[in-house]
């Protein structure tokens, strides 16, 4: 019986194994194509049917080395990306704190705002904003695209700040508020260190997302504040692809993210499961 | 001069007031505890004194000046809390010293008082350490510090033994009550535990449904409850209240009212005496039901031959006399008969 009990474990273990190791290949193998494709000659990579074995260039990375459009459009993501993460958490820290603790009148009507406005698709306030960046001369600056990106980050920040926040016990700002502190600086010196994990793990998502955005770079920039994602597919020319270009600055693109994931990743999942703060 | 006052005060969330007509005076330096079961609004005035919670209608007092408007820190009132919120980011050390600072109170000052308090509460030892590496006791001596070290006008305490165990409630009860008695600092004390309440205070407040029901020292409440909800809430084992022709229809009263529908009496269980030929109102027979031996004392359940259920309290020794289904007689102690109107509820002598 207890033999039979153990075979049974060790079975139903192998296909989660199993299973769990498919996940993995299915879901990593395109990034493994893009590496190998950005390794590849241009020959070798065209090869039809596809080279499984090949001897692996640089030449791709040599040539993003010296290709001032790239160069650019990733430092231009650095800038945006940097801006529009402290401009959320500047935004959504006060806000979520108004939402949680402040009687604020009609709290539960900007909750269903911000799920709302987050589940819009970014390209719809693309086109009607369009003209008013030009007007403004927001129009392709890095300003005006991180103030775009709040649209999407911004209710995410919040509503993530906000479930923070109310994991503190409410008699803590209270104690705090006879003690004479202000609403500012409970926030500064009581929320925002005890929730710092959670203030990590939105900084992370909001950066890995607009990081990896491309459909509002497109509408709103034009050549100077393009942003890294514009960069790789800037290799598709009218008449051919740079494959090996394209996929070699997808990978240096997604290294920054894939290293501050790696980095954060404590962060992420400590901040995500935020528990209840021991007062 | 740090008196408090509240004149006709009044408090509504939405559209249920919650406190109505509130009328209380707590002198200078005087430890009252506010009493009464879970939502009878103790808590709110608590707060209210505190600038947690506005007052919706009359006045708030405090050392003579109108407080109706000041924000909490105005107040220059500390409080104590139930769940301690010690602010769980700093060191026992900071969560000390958080108000003096706030206060931009010279550094050396600061240093000089954290030391003075956590000498006075044993903290010396865990000043570097965080409220999540502090045992419950701690925690709360933490926030004990934290509410003196400010030298307030008042002390307001919302159920702060609540959360410990029954032994270091004990202890802390003392030590909050010695603490106040040092610093003369009036003190205003919530809790739902009328042994807190009997033992600390100088004056009891029972509260139920936003009104204050009877306020004065704790044996006046005790000896002489203004009403039927002060007399069952007060004292532990309850008062046994019951119609005046269930338990004494069988009787010869030597004392109290005459027999009525519209009375109640009521009985507390360490004045009805057993098998006793002492002078006293009979009450007749009865079976023993149950008998809970705590050691120094035992408590009988009874049931009168009219099916009246009482509770007695006796001495430990009760159970070598008295077994489990026994008839006893039962008197009541001559002038411990308490007669209230049945409907209104209010003490009648």
């Amino acid at each position: 019986m207890r033999r039979g009990g153990r075979l049974r474990e060790q079975f139903s273990l192998g296909w989660a194994c199993i299973f769990t190791g498919a996940m993995v290949l299915f879901s990593l193998f395109p990034v493994y194509w893009v590496l190998a494709t950005s390794l590849k000659t241009r020959r070798d990579g065209l090869a039809n049917p596809p080279l499984w074995i090949f001897d692996p260039t640089a030449a791709n990375y040599l040539k993003l080395w010296t290709h001032e459009t790239f160069k650019y459009t990733f430092l231009n993501s650095v800038i945006v990306t940097g801006s529009g993460v402290l401009l959320s958490l500047a935004l959504a820290i006060p806000t979520a704190y108004a939402i949680v603790r402040m009687k604020v009148r009609g709290r539960s009507l900007v909750g269903i705002w911000l799920i709302l406005a987050y589940m819009l698709p970014e390209f719809l306030f693309v086109l009607p904003m369009f003209s008013l960046y030009q007007w403004t001369g927001l129009y392709d600056t890095h300003v005006g695209l991180a103030l775009m990106y709040q649209v999407h980050v911004l209710p995410l920040s919040i509503w993530l700040l906000s479930s923070f926040f109310r994991e503190i016990n409410p008699a803590i700002d209270e104690a705090a508020r006879i003690e004479g502190a202000s609403h500012l600086h409970i926030l500064a010196r009581i929320y925002i260190p005890c929730t710092l994990p959670g203030m990590a793990a939105t900084a992370i998502l909001n950066a890995i997302w607009i990081w990896n955005e491309l459909a509002i770079a497109l509408g709103l920039t034009f050549s100077k504040a393009q942003t890294v994602t514009l960069g790789v597919t800037g290799f598709r020319g009218y008449a051919a692809l740079d494959w090996g270009a394209m996929t070699g600055a997808s990978i240096i693109a997604i290294i920054p993210m894939l290293l501050f994931a790696l980095v954060a990743q404590k962060h992420i999942v400590r901040g995500l499961t935020f528990g209840a703060v021991k007062g | 001069m740090s008196d408090i006052r509240f004149t006709n005060a009044h408090k509504k969330f939405g559209d249920v007031e919650v406190i109505h007509n509130l009328n209380l005076h707590v002198e200078d330096g005087e430890f009252i505890v506010l009493v009464g079961p879970s939502g009878c609004a103790k808590s709110t005035t608590l707060r209210m004194i505190a600038g947690l919670e506005r007052m919706t209608g009359g006045d708030l007092h405090n050392g003579g000046k109108r407080a109706n408007s000041m924000t909490a820190a105005e107040r220059n009132i500390s409080m104590v809390f139930q769940s301690y919120a010690l602010f769980p980011n700093m060191s026992v050390r900071q969560n000390l010293s958080f108000g003096l600072k706030l206060r931009k109170t010279r550094a050396t000052v600061v240093d000089h008082e954290v030391a003075r308090v956590a000498g006075m509460l044993g903290l010396d030892s865990l000043l570097d350490r965080k409220p999540g590496q502090l045992s419950g006791g701690q925690a709360q001596r933490v926030a004990l510090g934290r509410a003196m070290i400010r030298r307030p006008d008042a002390f307001l305490f919302d159920e702060p033994l609540s959360n410990l165990d029954a032994e270091l409630r004990v202890q802390m009860r003392g030590e909050i009550s010695e603490m106040q008695a040092n610093l003369s600092t009036t003190t205003v004390y919530v809790t739902h535990d009328q042994v807190e309440a009997m033992t600390m205070g100088d004056r009891i407040a029972v509260m139920n449904k936003g009104e204050i029901l009877q306020i004065g020292a704790p044996a006046d409440l005790y000896e002489r409850p203004a009403n039927t909800f002060v007399a069952g809430f007060i004292g532990s084992p309850r008062m046994n209240l019951m119609p005046a022709r269930d338990l004494l229809a069988d009787a010869e009263p030597t004392d109290g009212p005459a027999h009525g529908a519209a009375v109640t009496v009521g009985v507390r269980p360490e004045h009805i005496l057993v098998n006793s030929e002492a002078e006293g109102t009979r009450i007749g027979d009865a079976h023993v039901l149950r008998i809970e031996n705590l050691g120094h004392e035992a408590h009988l359940h009874v049931r009168t031959l009219r099916g009246i259920k009482l509770n007695v309290r006796t001495d430990g020794e009760v159970h070598h006399r008295i077994a489990q289904g026994a008839r006893v007689s039962l008197t009541v102690r001559p002038g411990m008969l308490h007669t209230f109107h049945s409907s209104t509820g209010e003490c009648l002598a």
